[in-house]
């Protein structure tokens, strides 16, 4: 029972995350290559086993399969984030590790519960069952493993070791940990959908509030890839919420979103890295005017913004409009006019992000700041294609992707795509360029869009204070220890009548 | 009314020795507070084989009333075994005395 | 020979024990070192020669001296026994193979550790109750003098409370084997055994005294939790093969026990079971808490015993095949686990002279290869896939589960997390690449092949039970239908 997990059902959905995975590993590796310059085994080593890992999850066949290789993916990448070995990452490390390994632990809580439930790890069969109606503490089990999930994917209240984690990791691992591994933890809840359902309407608000603050922390920002740490966050909720939503329009964006997410952000985290590369520098403050020196850089930084903050013709606008179709049809207007202003703070925020790094004057001592090498603007050029491609060929990567996965969950396949390309949806984006202006023009008018965040918001305080609390606890117990012998003398005596009178009682 | 016999003055002295194991600091008092409780799971234990006019079963009429031989033989271990005990703890205590230059444990800083 | 094999398991070992000290007078290189090699060689041999006939389930008893049992002291090899000789043995050569680095000509120590094993295999072996508290003391008798065997003060003042603390538990051990017999008349635990439920319904109120006594010199021995208080000290005040034999072996014994004595005696009389699930959480909880704020390698490595002890008494709390499957399993890789950790805090403090984990920041480029070692084991005691604790934790928690025992199940998983915590603060100081000044300038002292081999022997044995856990399973499932047939 323990060594027996399987590979290779493999369904549609395990096919299209899969493929994700493999296509965006060899990307990473190559622009790997170039910028890790020290400690190539300390750095390589992780980096293979991490992309076992990811590899394992989508391709595995049952739920041990999957939990074993989230372990090795949370593991191998830890000691990825810790690269550089300073205190801060050290400490990011060790936040992203307890985090994720209680989201890990939480999971196989439910998964094993299942097992016990069924006697079966396998997906397939579970869902047979399932279908059946013939599964026991359904509520217990789905409750622990979404909140397992939506820890892996750094969804709101859960968020705290994302933006940690991302800035201290090198930058080919911030983008596939944007990119890939906070998707397991979506791939997670698809895979858990049929008995999630009841959950639904939970998981649209915690997408709506992931969306919201992700991008609100975001536009507070000053470090380039906490910015673009936060944005996951915001876009996870997108992700999120066309799951909540449901049927095939949300079901089907989410997905679509999913992918669109990993390789935008992906490409740009590689441009961030390449910025970072060439200059050393990750505080926007200290960048600007790199438009003339890294041209190439900057045309993908573009593209990465534009398809983030969905305009067309890029793949973000698609995902995003099928999304919001399916909002329209729930009808739901506070939902909309969430996802209108979250989009305008996107919009607003890769604005800002661009300007300050491309525009402007070249700060002090970066004179001879020169393009990236070509060994890392080559994945970036694949990723940028992707993003144009995607979003003009939509209409073949849903039939191809994202129908089969569908049509796997029952969801109506046919969307109604006619929506995306609508005058409506047009103004829509006009709509959200002009706020997005806004929103920047008032927001630096502010000067709202510079400063740290408040302490007094940080649900951070709270998750330190508990390990705090932990370690406080376990201070208290040792100080009670240094006692006499007496003392410890006295507890064998106590203990002897404590079980005799427990054994009195319960007896 | 509880009898006066060997079992139950086997549990006082047992009672007398945890007494002495959990008021005294001294290392010397605590070995012999240990060894007290020793003696007195010994009587307890003795006192099981006992019955009233009966010889001792070694040599001679064997159809008489005897008092059991087990738990004798078995004691005898048990003493052998408390003395050894007793003797190490005296042993460790002389040592802590030398490197320590006192008995109570309260004084036994970190060295 | 099968039939005498009970015996011949204990008395190869207690040889050689006295035969170490006359080889002052033989010529010999090594002699007392080779000796106890080769005791422990035979007492695996003769456990190899009748494997094939314990794992099919037939029980070889021996008689002591021809007496027969009611009379006599029996020792019996059943599947049970058979496992733990077996745990016995692995570790018992580990323990051999790092001593040869570290004590050289050191008779005194091979024979008292020599001791130490035997009573450990009579410990396993026997039938009579009174046989059993006599090897229990030659046990802690050695263990004492092992655990003073540096003469340190405050490694005098560890044996002394280890000494106190176990004594004054097992003298009512003693008076416990005392009114068990005078309730049945026997003192083989068979025949204890046949008359239990027919004083259950006499007189209860004495089985549960003598149950709580029971439990409590178990306890003692085991580390369960506030009874624990002299694991730490001893356990980091200890030479490193005598700190793995405590960790390793003498916990392990008390849970041996424990299990042998309930699941013969108690089984259907009360809900022991149920308390030592309760006691296992709070054992778990207060050794994951004290190892998280610990300074001192070695005091880590024993809270972290008293945590994994935690886990094994809850496997064993549940009460159900698979729980007890768990615990046997989680034991002998407990046992492996801790005591290859020991050996690499072993080999780092005794070539760097720091017990305290802060200043051996960076020991990861001084010592790579113990260091990866301490990495490896430390994975594997978290739990991490594709080591051995894994596997046995996840039939604990299984276990548990299945049970319907959902917040034991979460506290269990919160321990993992924390045992997590604590063992990766000290992995981000191992291999922080700014060393101390005091890790920098260290000279390192010889350090032979043999304490290396054994740490990746331990290594060894975590991966590849860890990836096959299948292979452990002959001699485990044999061992858990001995207690719930």
């Amino acid at each position: 029972m323990i060594s027996q997990f399987q590979f290779f059902p493999v369904d549609s959905l395990s096919f299209i995350m899969g493929s994700l995975a493999l296509l965006l590993l060899p990307l990473i590796l190559i622009y790997s290559v170039k910028y890790i310059r020290t400690h190539h085994i300390h750095y390589f080593i992780p980096f293979f086993i991490l992309a076992l890992g990811i590899i394992g999850v989508f391709f595995s066949k049952d739920f041990l399969g999957f939990f074993v290789f989230l372990e090795l993916v949370t593991l191998s990448s830890y000691f990825l984030i810790i690269q550089p070995w300073m205190e801060d990452t050290l400490a990011a490390g060790f936040k992203y590790l307890i985090m994720n390994l209680i989201g890990g632990v939480l999971i196989l809580f439910s998964v094993l519960i299942l097992y016990s439930q069924t006697g079966s790890f396998d997906f397939i069969e579970i869902s047979k069952l399932l279908s059946v109606g013939a599964i026991g503490k359904l509520p217990l089990i789905s409750i622990a493993f979404l909140l397992g999930c939506l820890i892996k994917c750094g969804a709101i209240p859960f968020h705290t070791w994302l933006p940690d984690a991302h800035p201290a990791a090198p930058s080919p691992i911030s983008a596939l940990l944007s990119g890939l591994v906070i998707n397991i933890g979506v791939y997670g809840i698809l895979r858990f959908m049929f008995t999630l359902k009841i959950f639904f309407p939970v998981l649209v608000w915690i997408g709506v509030g992931s969306m919201l603050f992700g991008v609100i922390l975001a536009l507070r920002q000053t470090n380039i890839k906490r910015l673009l740490a936060y944005s996951s966050i915001s876009q996870m909720g997108y992700i999120l919420l066309g799951i909540g939503i449901g049927g095939g329009l949300g079901l089907g964006g989410g997905i679509f979103h999913a992918i669109n997410h990993a390789v935008f952000k992906m490409l740009l985290f590689l441009c961030a890295g390449a910025v970072i590369y060439v200059t050393g520098e990750r505080q926007l403050k200290h960048l600007g005017g790199l438009m003339t020196r890294m041209p190439v850089t900057a045309a993908f930084f573009i593209i990465g913004a534009l398809s983030i903050s969905g305009i067309p013709p890029f793949n973000g606008f698609v995902s995003k409009s099928i999304i919001s179709a399916a909002v329209v049809t729930g009808r739901e207007p506070m939902i909309k006019i969430a996802m209108i202003l979250t989009a305008a703070g996107t919009f607003a925020l890769f604005f800002k992000m661009f300007k300050q790094i491309f525009l402007g004057d070249l700060s002090a001592g970066k004179w001879n700041v020169k393009e990236a090498p070509v060994i890392m603007l080559f994945p970036m050029f694949l990723l940028a294609s992707a993003c144009l491609g995607m979003g003009v060929m939509w209409r073949r990567v849903l039939v191809v992707f994202i129908y089969p996965v569908l049509g796997q969950y029952g969801a109506n396949t046919v969307l109604s795509v006619h929506k995306i390309w609508s005058l409506e949806s047009l103004l829509h984006t006009l709509i959200v360029i002009g706020l997005g202006l806004v929103i920047y023009g008032v927001g630096m008018r502010m000067g709202w869009l510079g400063s740290a965040v408040p302490w007094i918001f940080s649900v951070d305080r709270i998750y330190v204070s508990i390990g705090r609390l932990i370690v406080m606890l376990g201070n208290i117990i040792r100080d009670l220890q240094f006692r006499s012998l007496n003392f410890h003398l006295l507890w064998v005596f106590l203990m002897l009548l404590l079980f005799y009178f427990l054994f009195r009682f319960i007896a | 009314m509880i009898e006066i016999n060997g079992l139950t003055i086997g549990i006082i002295i047992i009672l007398i020795g945890a007494y002495g194991i959990l008021t005294k600091r001294n290392l010397i008092k605590m070995t012999m507070a240990l060894y007290v409780m020793n003696s007195g799971a010994i009587l307890f234990f003795v006192s099981l084989g006992f019955r009233k006019n009966s010889s001792a079963a070694i040599l001679g009429d064997w159809a008489g009333l005897v008092v059991d031989p087990l738990p004798q033989a078995v004691v005898l271990t048990s003493i052998v075994i408390g003395l050894g005990i007793t003797s190490l703890a005296l042993a460790l205590a002389i040592k802590i005395y030398e490197e320590y230059k006192t008995l109570d444990t309260s004084n036994l800083k970190e060295k | 020979m099968a039939e005498h094999a009970p015996i011949l398991i204990i008395v190869f070992p207690l040889l050689a024990a006295f035969l170490t000290h006359l080889t002052k007078y033989v010529k010999l290189e090594r002699g007392a070192e080779l000796v106890a090699f080769a005791s422990m060689l035979a007492s695996l041999s003769v456990l190899v020669i009748s494997a094939p006939a314990v794992l099919a389930g037939r029980v070889i008893s021996y008689n002591i001296g021809g007496w027969t049992a009611p009379l006599g002291i029996s020792l019996v090899l059943d599947g049970f026994s058979f496992f733990f000789c077996i745990v016995i043995v692995v570790i018992g050569l580990l323990l051999i193979l790092y001593s040869l680095g570290v004590y050289l000509y050191a008779r005194r120590y091979y024979s008292l550790l020599l001791i130490a094993l035997s009573a450990l295999f009579g410990i396993a072996l026997t039938r009579d109750l009174f046989n059993l508290y006599v090897f229990f003391e030659i046990l802690a008798v050695s263990s004492y003098v092992l655990i003073a065997y540096k003469r340190r003060p405050r490694t005098l003042k560890a044996s002394f409370r280890y000494l106190m603390i176990t004594e004054s538990a097992w003298v009512f051990f003693l008076l416990a084997i005392a009114m068990l017999y005078g309730l049945t008349g026997t003192l083989n635990m068979d025949g204890i055994a046949q008359k239990i439920p027919m004083i259950y319904q006499s007189s209860p109120y004495s089985l549960f005294i003598i149950f709580s006594i029971m439990l409590v010199a178990f306890g003692i021995k085991c580390g369960m939790a506030p009874l624990h208080s002299w694991i730490p000290e001893a356990h980091s005040q200890a030479p490193t093969p005598v700190s793995g034999l405590l960790s390793g072996l003498i916990l392990k014994a008390g849970i041996f026990a424990m299990l042998r004595v309930f699941y013969l005696f108690f089984v259907g009389v009360g809900p022991f079971s149920t308390i030592l699930l309760y006691v296992g959480l709070i054992t778990l909880l207060f050794g994951a808490l004290m190892a998280l704020v610990q300074d001192e390698l070695k005091k880590l490595l024993a809270y972290s015993s008293i945590n994994q002890i935690g886990f094994i008494l809850v496997g064993i709390g549940i009460g159900t095949t698979l729980g007890l499957k768990g615990a046997l399993f989680h034991l002998l890789n407990h046992a492996i686990m801790k005591t290859g950790l020991f050996f690499c805090a072993g080999i780092i403090i005794s070539q760097t002279g720091f017990w305290k984990i802060e200043r051996l920041r960076g020991v990861y480029k001084r010592m790579p290869g113990v260091a990866i070692s301490f990495f490896l084991l430390s994975l594997a005691i978290v739990g991490i896939p594709f080591f051995n604790g894994f596997a046995s934790k996840l039939l604990v928690i299984l276990a548990t589960l299945k049970q319907m025992y959902y917040i034991p199940g979460i506290i269990l998983l919160l321990g993992i997390v924390i045992s997590a915590a604590y063992y990766f603060k000290v992995l981000r100081i191992f291999f922080n690449p700014e060393e101390s000044r005091e890790v920098h300038d260290f000279v390192p002292r010889p350090v032979g092949p043999f304490e290396h081999f054994a740490v990746y022997l331990c290594v060894v044995f975590c991966v590849v039970i860890g990836i096959f856990p299948g292979i452990i399973f002959p001699i485990l499932e044999p061992a858990v239908k001995v207690l719930l047939p």
